[in-house]
């Protein structure tokens, strides 16, 4: 049994209210073989996992980030579609970015940030 | 678990009454003002959670209804709608007086200062209303004068939008350029409600110049719906009126059908002829004076 088999029985084990979404997100790991590059915006991550936008979902997804399954991309999205600026986190959004899918400067608004999740590519988990 | 799920309604009520493009702002604000690092790391992600999923849902503005009123009235029945519609949604009413506004005033055929006094009066408390009430949305309810107000209000304040708008027993042209004003309301925005027994405005469209009879007649124009009630010119003006067809338009802008719209008799022959005259009163009579005069004294001669 491998590492990553092992780290999910695991957790599985332990937090049983999250085991289906952790079986699902087991499933997308071996689709992307823990590719980090592939994004999922939220409402796509929510229906891989098989969870509906609801506080409890976010307690899952919170849960999973804390375990280092998944991780967390703040995207600035220029107006003319597509990313231009990608943030570790809300506060490092600044007022105004380049666009440079238009030359343009534009002026930042929660309109155009859209938040992405990726796979983590090594597992490191303690219980 | 308790704590956070409490944070993430906290955070939803907060942030889903703050317009979209101060959300950012207001967000990066609240966590700068956090020290601890595990708190802020979960508010962050609240927000980012509503805001990813749709959750913050699209910030509804306020509305707020401005009544004007028309001629000949101290607009008694703006007591009546106001505690109707403030009593049975959120929505605030104000009303819009401009004065007891005389007849003679109103019919002056060349004279015309006295309705654009009556109009600036109007534009400015307009004005007022939307510097009190910057995030809401406007919807305007007239009747009579106050629709020929109205339309020459939003004619001269294209700067200033409206949401709605109910008009009833309408003087206002029935080929006023609506269509033609940026700040007129679209999509199934404006009602013209019409009193199947009013006369008024067929009369203060052929007494004068600048009125129209479109509170008799309807506009005929598909921005603009005409519904019909089996009504005089100032029977608008009951609870049940406002209950059934007014508050639903100003909440959702429902267009409850009438059934008086479909059922209602064809206007009178003399009527529609009359009414393609403005202004025809005018001269037809002192003609008919005239003519009465000259055949009595033919007469004695």
């Amino acid at each position: 049994m491998s590492t990553f088999s092992k780290t999910y029985l695991h957790l599985m084990q332990n937090n049983p209210t999250k085991k289906e979404a952790l079986e699902h997100l087991a499933e997308l790991y071996q689709e992307y073989q823990g590719n980090s590059k592939a994004l999922f915006t939220l409402p796509i991550f929510l229906d891989k996992l098989s969870l509906t936008p609801s506080p409890s979902s976010f307690l899952i997804i919170m849960f999973l980030e804390d375990k280092g399954l998944i991780k967390k991309i703040v995207r600035v999205e220029s107006p003319a579609l597509g990313g231009i600026a990608d943030y570790a986190s809300i506060s490092d959004v600044p007022k105004v970015v380049f666009d440079f899918r238009t030359g343009l400067d534009i002026v930042v608004t929660s309109e155009n940030i859209n938040v992405l999740y990726s796979l983590t590519e090594s597992i490191e988990v303690f219980e | 678990m308790t704590e956070t799920l409490d944070l993430f309604n906290q955070i939803k009520n907060e942030f889903v009454n703050i317009l979209p493009e101060k959300r950012l702002e207001h967000i990066q604000l609240r966590l700068s003002a956090i020290d601890n690092q595990k708190e802020k790391e979960l508010v962050e992600s609240v927000f980012l959670f509503l805001q990813g999923t749709g959750m913050l849902k699209a910030y509804v503005k306020p509305t707020l209804v401005a009544m004007i009123h028309g001629i000949r009235t101290q607009a008694e029945w703006y007591d009546d709608f106001k505690d109707f519609v403030e009593s049975n949604s959120n929505v605030t009413v104000k009303p819009i007086k401009f004065g007891f506004f005389n007849a003679i005033a109103f019919w002056l055929p060349l004279i015309t200062i006295f309705r654009w006094l009556k109009v600036m009066h109007v534009t400015k408390k307009m004005r007022l209303l939307r510097r009190d009430f910057p995030d809401h949305k406007i919807v305007i309810v007239a009747h009579s004068f106050g629709t020929y107000i109205t339309a020459k209000f939003l004619k001269n304040n294209t700067d200033f939008d409206v949401d709605r708008m109910i008009l009833c027993g309408s003087i206002v042209p029935e080929n006023f350029g609506w269509d033609k004003l940026p700040n007129f309301p679209r999509n199934d925005s404006v009602i013209n409600d019409i009193g199947t027994k009013d006369i008024w405005p067929v009369l203060a469209k052929t007494s004068t110049f600048g009125y129209g009879a479109s509170g008799a007649l309807g506009f005929n124009t598909p921005t603009i719906e005409d519904r019909y009630h089996d009504m005089a010119h100032s029977d608008f003006f009951t609870d049940e009126l406002f209950g059934k067809y007014w508050l639903p338009f100003i909440l959702d802008g429902e267009i409850v059908k009438s059934p008086n719209t479909t059922k209602r008799q064809t206007k009178s022959y003399y009527i529609s002829i009359l009414s393609m005259f403005p202004g025809i009163s005018l001269f037809l009579i002192p003609l008919f004076i005239i003519s009465g005069v000259s055949l009595y004294k033919w007469l004695l001669s």
